[in-house]
């Protein structure tokens, strides 16, 4: 197509992709796709529920399986900002004291290896003590609806 | 490696040796028997054009052909590949002369981010050897293992009608007209 006005050069074009070449080849490099020397894994245990207390949480299995590097959990970063978030940081890098939706990050496990990570994961103990979940917008504007923040 | 000898193994944690052609060269390699075909590919031959992404056969962005036929490599192992011949994205084009199906996703913008892009042209791949000239909806069906989240589909399936017919027209020239 034409472009509608000499002073649009991009408007009314179909471009191709500057990066589209790399792509289809297989030589584009995302971030897994990167190696880096002496580069190590983490791997994380998510909340399997949506909201709960964190009772406790036991790592020292998991801490002594092969090729573990250390096992953190919120507990350890207590020393620098626990927070993140793109406009207001009210996002826990690791669960402190309560997950607020199921897939929250509560412990990372880093090791030699994905796999010996993941296998660590897999040993940790984590007591959860459910609490009520808010699943719709109704349910969330209700006035005895529970607070989570 | 005979099953018998690949399960033995399985129990008792012995490496396997194993012969696997991928991309035209063959490789004479040890391979643990829990190695999955994507780790195997990925940080073995440092083929990383193959993605891995679900993980769990889901979502297609690890399909490789093995022995021309689609396979998740993500949950094959590598030990199952063996004396089979593997394609990977970079053995789809010929030195820097790009297959038909690559040049058409080009062209047609059919990829965002790209990262199912490598299972999106092996899978197209395998659907064209197998079926040369295939409607809209075979190619649906066809494809319905392979899933893009940037939601590219209309230009997925217009980058395959397009490489579809000029795969055609090479090896056939003037059947289009006909």
């Amino acid at each position: 197509m034409e472009p509608s006005s000499p002073l649009l050069q991009t408007v009314g074009t179909s471009p191709q992709r500057l990066d589209a070449r790399e792509k289809v080849t297989g030589r584009a490099t995302f971030i897994s796709d990167l190696r880096v020397p002496g580069m190590v894994y983490t791997k994380l245990w998510r909340s399997p529920l949506p909201h709960a207390r964190l009772r406790a949480i036991d790592t020292t299995a998991a801490a002594r399986a092969p090729g573990v590097l250390a096992v953190l959990t919120a507990a350890d970063l207590a020393d620098c900002d626990r927070y993140f978030g793109p406009a207001y940081k009210d996002q826990p890098i690791l669960a402190i004291d309560r997950v607020r939706y199921a897939g929250e990050p509560v412990v990372a496990v880093v090791a030699h290896s994905e796999r010996e990570a993941a296998a660590a994961v897999d040993l940790l103990e984590v007591d959860l003590e459910e609490l009520p979940a808010v699943t719709t917008l109704d349910e969330a504007l209700a006035p005895e609806a529970p607070l989570l923040h | 490696v005979t099953d018998d000898r690949a399960h033995h193994s399985i129990a008792t944690g012995q490496v396997l040796s194993i012969r696997v052609t991928v991309n035209g060269h063959a490789h004479d390699v040890l391979v643990e028997p829990y190695l999955t075909l994507i780790e195997f590919l990925r940080d073995r031959l440092g083929l990383t054009g193959t993605k891995k992404s679900c993980d769990m056969q889901v979502c297609g962005a690890c399909t490789v052909l093995l022995n021309g036929r689609p396979v998740s490599a993500c949950t094959m192992l590598a030990f199952e590949a063996r004396n089979a011949t593997l394609l990977t994205i970079e053995g789809v084009a010929q030195g820097e002369a790009l297959h038909p199906l690559q040049e058409a996703f080009i062209e047609h913008g059919g990829l965002q981010c790209g990262f199912c892009t490598p299972g999106m042209i092996l899978a197209a791949k395998a659907l064209l050897e197998e079926n040369p000239a295939p409607t809209e909806e075979e190619v649906k069906h066809y494809m319905r293992g392979n899933l893009c989240r940037c939601t590219g589909y209309k230009r997925i399936l217009e980058s395959i009608m397009v490489a579809a017919r000029r795969l055609a027209q090479t090896h056939n020239p003037g059947a289009l007209e006909a």
